[in-house]
């Protein structure tokens, strides 16, 4: 995660700042805000969890996460639950998720998440992992989120 | 996972699409006779509850759980694995919440959840006595083989499907999001549909009692 950071910094000329709950990066043109970044507290031994946030994109560009990655679980994806008209569940793998320029994004129970398998270690409510939102552009946004038991 | 458990399940949403087809035919036969039938967007009262047959699953504690205990009491069911990131524990704090609530109220003897592990092949007893009881003491978990699974599930029409691929157990599993309602005669009574909420599924329950005058 480290490296990846230090990467960051040395490729692009980044604003990182952190307020309260929400975090930002900014690359030029570009700037991303990630607010009320949750994971929800998992049973124990459960072997996946699911990570929320509300992403806005503040520029005047479209930008579109790509995925993430954290050394806190074994796998994070880009997921997206769907219900078809007999309410029968399925989730499926995103690519990418279009966060329209001047605009925001919800990722929330029963729609898209990120998908957390195999945690490090049991998380519990009040923890904190960084998990790096991959967006296009090559913009890393390394967000802190917040294990919430609701 | 044997080439038959497979089958089973594929067999048993065969069923399970058939059973869904002739209930909601069903529904529209008994609205054309303009016989009451409650529904909202959180609710749907079956025209007449619809007695169960005898099936056999084990319980968290390796006991059986069968028809028989279903009876004296509401139950609400859920058909759910542990390794679900996102509905399932959405659903499960939700009745988590309801529960905490009829606890309140000394109301709590009268309605049971039950969480049905639709993945054997992940879910055995310990782990799942550990993930039903996070979210409530007396929340009761229950599995078995694919088949007894499929006999309870058909009976309600509660579709999934596992997507096992070879020896991986990083796989996803299809259920439904509906919880299904079977009251104290061990009838099935009731569904209630996504998005769910706790105070909306109390109220209901607390109608579904009066329309069946208990």
């Amino acid at each position: 995660m480290n490296v990846k950071i230090k990467g960051l910094f040395a490729s692009l000329p980044l604003i990182v700042m952190f307020s309260g709950m929400s975090f930002s990066v900014s690359a030029g043109s570009n700037t991303i805000v990630v607010e009320n970044a949750w994971i929800r507290e998992a049973p124990p031994g459960a072997g996946a969890l699911a990570g929320y946030a509300k992403i806005n994109n503040t520029s005047v560009k479209d930008v579109y996460l790509q995925g993430a990655d954290s050394v806190s679980f074994g796998m994070s994806m880009l997921h997206m639950t769907q219900e078809d008209e007999q309410h029968k569940m399925s989730m499926h793998h995103m690519a990418s998720l279009k966060i329209p320029a001047k605009s925001s994004v919800q990722l929330q129970p029963g729609g898209t998440h990120i998908m957390l398998m195999r945690p490090a270690r049991q998380l519990k409510a009040g923890d904190e992992v960084v998990i790096m939102l991959n967006f296009s552009d090559g913009i890393t946004a390394p967000t802190r989120f917040t294990v919430i038991r609701k | 996972v044997k080439p038959g458990i497979n089958a089973a399940v594929v067999g048993g949403i065969a069923v399970l699409a058939f059973g869904i087809g002739i209930w909601f035919g069903l529904q529209r036969e008994e609205a054309a006779q303009s016989k009451v039938i409650v529904q909202d967007s959180v609710i749907t009262v079956l025209p007449g509850p619809k007695n169960l047959k005898e099936f056999s699953l084990q319980d968290t504690n390796g006991k059986p759980f069968t028809l028989s205990s279903l009876a004296n009491r509401y139950s609400i069911l859920f058909f759910g694995y542990t390794s679900c990131p996102d509905v399932c524990p959405t659903t499960m704090m939700v009745l988590a919440q309801l529960y905490k609530s009829l606890e309140l109220k000394d109301s709590a003897r009268d309605i049971q959840v039950v969480f049905v592990s639709v993945d054997p092949g992940r879910d055995d007893a310990k782990k799942l006595k550990k993930y039903v009881e996070y979210f409530n003491k007396s929340f009761i978990g229950v599995t078995g083989q694919p088949e007894q699974i499929a006999a309870l599930a058909g009976q309600l029409g509660a579709a999934y499907e596992v997507h096992t691929s070879g020896k991986s157990t990083d796989y996803a599993v299809d259920h439904t999001g509906l919880l299904f309602v079977v009251n104290p005669d061990a009838a099935f009574a009731a569904i209630l549909s996504p998005p769910h909420d706790a105070e909306r599924i109390g109220s209901r329950m607390d109608l579904l009692k009066k329309l069946e005058k208990r």
